[in-house]
């Protein structure tokens, strides 16, 4: 115990000090018009309006505020719950879409695709999945999906499964026997791992594990708004010393209060950079109009979703930079947390497959 | 060595029974049918392998069509009555039941197909965890999920035995008789404190499973009944026995879980399902208690259940009664 929590307060220490130089950046520092500068991919970590299944006009129109807001690459949520024969069918209909889309859009299946896709003014959809619950208890499927075009995947919804417990439910179990194989699995198979919406004691374990960095695409801090989605300081910490990324969201119930301003959002952002500095965060904004919820007790709201005044769509993506640099930011930070830390984790996971 | 008098006299007694086996894995085929008829067992649940290949695989089920090619000899039984008419027109009764229903994912109405197929018995978690609890070798221990609540809801609903110990976790156990009401079943386990193996149930489970007015199967695996893995039919009464004498004659029953017509041999491949712990078969195939290792040694069971002073009454219970008092209660007829 004495020999982890050491090592645990060693590493607060150490990122405490990157945070500090971060959040020392002169306030105010005029931002460049292009920021973050060439070379550095601004990803937006959950972009549920661009799952084929919300229809190509949406996905069309989506992808248009991408780019025009300077997105580079968009981790969409293309299966959701969906076991086998649905949730292959989804990533199925994602490739149509994408050859439907492709004077703006394209598939991204490795790390250059997001670049060659920016060189072309198109944006790169990164696959999702909300769970495994397409791969029952067959291992071989994480390949098999890949190969279809999954990239990264949450383990469960938010609830319990062949794998792992789900944040919402009060058991907070560790992995199952199978779920051990099937991040291991994952990992080789060249998906990233996301940890959103996983049970705490589940998650947990998993960064204990974890042979590459993972990452929480769309959730907050728990020490701000609690919230089953949202990660406790532990949890935080652990997922930097993976090397990983967690993904801010501006999803009104996961903000906290009401109605929240940006400076809200922001100040979730500024807490996990105060644990685990600027190396850590990124964005996972989640702006949506609609949410399945499969039982009426679901800590999530009916839409409509009331998202921040200057943070409620895509387009305000453009903003962030200026606002990142009135809290202090500076340009190597901002290039970090509006994508390139989300872009060194999923290198790290899908670049390297074996 | 039983006394042949003694013998003779069980043997008479075990004719007259209606003997209820209240968990087979056996092969659903001609060897199970051989034996079962061959033990005059009245009737016999049968649960599939653990995906549920085959029982329910599609309504032209191979398990359906055996019924229908061996109608002389076998029916399927969905009430209690239909147990009773078919035992009265000299067949053995086949009742329909799974381990574990992992084969609907999360989908709830696919249990009322099921239930329309035959379906009366279901458990929650084979060793392992899933959708709906944990499983009895499982890392992690813990409650019904919320779908599992869900689960054991809907089974309640449509009057399907909730098999809810053995293969499930303890606190899996526990959790669901807090959302169930009335009797649920363990439908094939040992005592725990007689033998510690995950696969048996605490002396706290099988008090509150009859508590409900439950029944508890007593399995016939050697290595659930002795840590050697050598055991014999003395040791599977003397399972019996200590249930009986912790919760009382009307809770215990058979849950012998043969594997007839199957061949197994060694450890098993899949060691997350079966841990070596749980299920130390190194020896040749999965052994039986000697004595005990298929039907036809019922009758040295009701012989040593004699020999300990049980009345006619009270093994009339253990070896089916109780068995057939849950499912009508259950089923509803």
């Amino acid at each position: 115990m004495s020999d982890s929590s050491m090592s645990r307060r060693d590493f607060v220490a150490s990122t405490g000090v990157a945070a500090a130089a971060a959040l020392g950046a002169r306030a105010g520092e005029a931002v460049p018009a292009a920021d973050p500068p060439a070379g550095v991919p601004v990803i937006v970590g959950c972009v549920p309006l661009a799952a084929p299944r919300r229809g190509v006009a949406t996905v069309r129109a989506a992808l248009a505020a991408a780019r025009t807001a300077g997105v580079a690459a968009v981790i969409v949520p293309v299966v959701e719950t969906e076991h086998l024969t649905e949730a292959m069918r989804a990533l199925l209909e994602l490739r149509r879409t994408m050859e439907e889309l492709a004077s703006s859009a394209i598939l991204a299946e490795q790390p250059a695709d997001w670049s060659a896709a920016g060189r072309r003014g198109r944006v790169a959809v990164i696959a999702h999945s909300h769970g495994l619950q397409w791969m029952d208890r067959d291992l071989a499927r994480a390949r098999e999906f890949r190969a279809a075009g999954l990239r990264v995947a949450k383990l469960t919804s938010g609830w319990r499964n062949l794998v792992a417990d789900g944040c919402y439910e009060p058991s907070d179990l560790r992995l199952t026997r199978f779920g051990r194989h099937a991040v291991d699995e994952l990992t080789r198979s060249g998906i990233l791992i996301d940890l959103a919406s996983t049970g705490r004691r589940s998650s947990l374990e998993v960064m204990e594990r974890a042979a590459r960095p993972v990452v929480f695409t769309h959730v907050n801090a728990a020490a701000l708004h609690p919230h089953p989605l949202n990660l406790t300081d532990e949890q935080i910490v652990a997922c930097g010393k993976t090397g990983g990324v967690i993904g801010v969201s501006a999803f009104p119930a996961l903000v906290g209060g009401g109605a929240p301003s940006v400076t809200d959002v922001l100040r979730h952002l500024d807490h996990i950079v105060r644990l685990v500095g600027v190396d850590h965060v990124g964005f996972g904004l989640d702006f949506d109009t609609e949410r399945t919820r499969r039982y009426p007790t679901d800590p999530i709201p009916e839409p409509p979703y009331r998202y921040p005044a200057g943070l409620a769509r895509l387009e305000d993506v453009a903003g962030l930079p200026a606002r990142l640099a009135e809290r202090g930011y500076d340009a190597k930070a901002r290039a970090a947390i509006l994508g390139g830390n989300l872009e060194r984790a999923l290198r790290r996971a899908f670049g390297e497959a074996a | 060595m039983l006394d042949p008098g003694l013998l003779r006299e069980a043997g008479a007694l075990t004719a007259e029974l209606m003997l209820v086996n209240g968990l087979d894995a056996s092969d659903f085929g001609d060897v199970l049918v051989d034996n079962l008829r061959a033990a005059g067992v009245g009737a016999c649940l049968v649960s599939s392998t653990r995906n549920s290949v085959g029982l329910f695989s599609s309504t032209n089920s191979p398990h359906h069509q055996f019924l229908l090619d061996r109608s002389d000899r076998i029916a399927l039984a969905t009430s209690v009555a239909d147990i009773e008419r078919i035992r009265r027109e000299g067949r053995t009764a086949i009742v329909f039941g799974l381990q574990v229903v992992d084969m609907i994912d999360e989908d709830i109405g696919s249990l009322v197909g099921l239930h329309a197929m035959g379906l009366r018995s279901a458990g929650l978690a084979y060793n392992v965890g899933n959708y709906i609890g944990s499983g009895c070798t499982e890392l992690d221990q813990g409650p019904l999920s919320r779908f599992g609540v869900e689960f054991v809801r809907a089974l309640q609903g449509l009057r399907i035995v909730v098999d809810i110990g053995g293969h499930s976790s303890e606190a899996t156990a526990f959790d669901a008789l807090q959302h169930t009401k009335g009797p649920v079943v363990c439908s094939h386990t040992a005592v725990r404190a007689l033998r510690n193996t995950p696969r048996g149930m605490t002396d706290g489970l099988f008090k509150a499973i009859a508590d409900r007015g439950g029944v508890v199967g007593i399995a016939a695996f050697s290595f659930f009944l002795v840590p050697s893995g050598r055991g014999t039919v003395d040791d599977f009464v003397r399972h019996l026995d200590y249930a009986v004498q912790l919760v009382g004659p009307d809770h215990v029953g058979l849950g012998l879980d043969f594997i007839l017509g199957k061949s197994y041999s060694g450890p098993m491949q899949d060691t997350d399902a079966f841990t070596p712990e749980a299920y130390p078969q190194q020896f040749e195939g999965w052994i039986y208690a000697e004595g005990i290792s298929d039907f036809t040694g019922l009758a040295t069971v009701v012989a040593k259940l004699m020999e300990k002073g049980y009345s006619e009454e009270n093994i009339a219970k253990v070896m089916g009664g109780n068995w057939l008092r849950v499912w009508r209660e259950v089923w509803g007829a």
